[in-house]
């Protein structure tokens, strides 16, 4: 049987001090005017809770200054789904604490973007969106998209999902390849495959299994002949793999709004690879003019010496 | 029901910098927390309806924000499970940085010892010893009775101690030093771990 014990007595906060979460409440005005002048009170008097206070109204001010309320609004909206966007839409009902809508506040979407990212760029389905619900009502438009999500499911097709291929680097059969792709979406994970479709604010975690080599670039090469370096970040020399035969690689990449095809190249080596060469193989890749890249056809990057594992992103 | 912009914009003015550190705070890596962060607000664009329900939008946003931090920490650490540890004084690797000044067995020990217990236990511990609130702010919090979360505070102290073979008392200095310390990566900078705390513990263990 578990002793009785005091818990509170692990706190490193003195009783009569407050919880940063309290002090949050009393900052956004959540508390009850007798509660709130407690506090005020309680604040005159103690050092150490007005030193969080004015630690919390710094970090206020320091996110505010790096994610600009523009820069937020547009990250939201690249994520949302194109139904899932009725900003202008009212509230019916007023929250328990009112907000105060501030000054005269724009309509219009934002023109901003978060920085990294191309331009959103509406794809054919969100205009099929867009006309369906200006042409049908909720339900009329709601039981189409279900009679084609049927069909889609009971008719035969063609898929378009492809095998991602490897230049001179494989698994044995039956293990695992040596580049595995999670997708993040809404905050749920999925093994993702390659030739899968991906929108605007997925994002992509990933697993590499290098084998032998010791060294790699993992990059991005858009239709347009754009080059992005994902690990590492800032693309300078080769990512380190310090002899780990799988290595799962921190944080994940969000994708941008670009439309069309995207090609992910993992590229191994046993030495350090400049970055300038990766850029000079991308600019080698023929582009016919006027056209996107092939990319479903480009199954590496022109590099010698170095083995490659590529993954297609169609993007929609 | 939706928000509009404007009152988004409200909310942001309040909230957003607070969900950001919460996230930082629990996930210890910048970018992922920021991508939390954002699916915090979508969810509560997406619930104009259940924010109304709630006294305070803080309350509600520090629930939806922990429970989808945890839920990216069991997906990451299911990914990652049977992954060889990266030798992280060869590499490079980008926002592991701060991997660097932690002991990679404390992590660890943080992590199993969490992955005992179920998710609103984890949550429990998370918001008692990570937040330090009180009994009465965590019940109202969670929505759960004192006697609850006093039980679930218990059952986490009792995890740590039968798995490390410790004595009550060291298990529950441990359980704090346990839920005070980095789930993501990086060093929990609030009160709940301070140094003089965490030598006072060593010495007792």
């Amino acid at each position: 049987m578990m002793p009785d014990l005091d818990f509170e007595g692990i706190s490193s906060r003195p009783a009569a001090c407050v919880s940063r979460f309290r002090l949050e409440q009393y900052l956004a005005g959540e508390l009850i005017a007798t509660e709130g002048s407690a506090l005020t009170r309680h604040l005159e008097g103690c050092g150490r809770c007005r030193d969080l206070e004015a630690r919390l109204r710094q970090e206020k001010r320091s996110f505010q200054s790096r994610v600009p309320f523009d820069v937020f609004m547009a990250g939201l909206s690249a994520r949302l789904e194109p139904h899932e966007t009725p900003l202008e839409a009212p509230l019916e009902a007023p929250l328990e604490t009112p907000l105060e809508t501030p000054g005269a506040v724009p309509a219009e979407p934002p023109a901003q973007v978060p920085r990294g990212t191309h331009p959103d760029r509406s794809g054919p389905l969100v205009a099929l969106w867009r006309l369906l619900s200006r042409t049908f009502s909720t339900p009329a438009w709601v039981g189409l998209a279900v009679t084609a999500a049927a069909l889609w499911v009971l008719l035969p097709h063609e898929s378009n999902q492809l095998e991602p291929p490897y230049v001179g680097i494989r698994s044995g059969a039956g293990l695992p390849g040596p580049l595995e792709v999670y997708r993040y979406r809404n905050g749920v994970a999925t093994p993702a495959v390659s030739g899968e479709t991906f929108r605007a604010g997925d994002r992509l975690e990933f697993i590499v299994r290098p084998g032998a080599h010791r060294y790699m670039h993992l990059v991005s090469v858009d239709g347009e002949g754009r080059l992005t370096p994902f690990y590492p970040g800032d693309g300078a020399s080769s990512l380190a793999l310090g002899g780990s035969s799988e290595l799962l690689l921190p944080g994940s990449i969000a994708l941008d709004g670009y439309i069309g095809l995207e090609r992910i190249f993992a590229v191994f080596t046993a030495q350090p690879l400049p970055w300038s060469e990766i850029e000079a193989a991308a600019a080698r890749l023929s582009r016919p003019s006027g056209r996107p890249l092939p990319l479903e056809r480009i199954d590496a990057l022109p590099l010698e010496g170095a083995d490659q594992v590529t993954f297609l992103l169609v993007k929609e | 029901m939706a928000l509009t912009r404007g009152e988004i914009q409200v909310l942001y003015d309040r909230y957003a910098h607070v969900v950001s550190h919460r996230c930082r705070t629990l996930l210890g890596n910048e970018q992922e927390a920021y991508d939390v962060m954002q699916d915090v607000f979508i969810r509560l664009i997406q619930s104009g309806d259940q924010l109304r329900g709630e006294a305070s939008p803080l309350t509600w946003l520090y629930r939806v924000s922990t429970n989808l931090c945890l839920n990216r920490i069991r997906d990451h650490r299911s990914r990652s499970r049977k992954l060889a540890e990266p030798d992280l004084t060869a590499t490079n690797l980008p926002g592991m940085s701060a991997f660097s000044n932690i002991d990679p067995d404390r992590r660890e020990l943080v992590n199993s010892l969490l992955e005992r217990v179920d998710e609103e236990t984890r949550a429990v511990v998370l918001y008692y010893f990570v937040d330090e609130l009180t009994l009465e702010e965590v019940s109202a919090l969670m929505s759960l009775s004192v006697p609850t979360i006093r039980k679930r505070i218990q059952h986490f102290q009792g995890v740590a101690r039968r798995t490390l073979n410790l004595s009550p008392a060291s298990a529950l200095l441990l359980c704090g030093i346990a839920a005070g310390l980095p789930l993501g990566g990086t060093a929990h900078r609030g009160g709940a771990l301070s140094l003089e705390w965490l030598n006072h513990v060593m010495r007792v263990l």
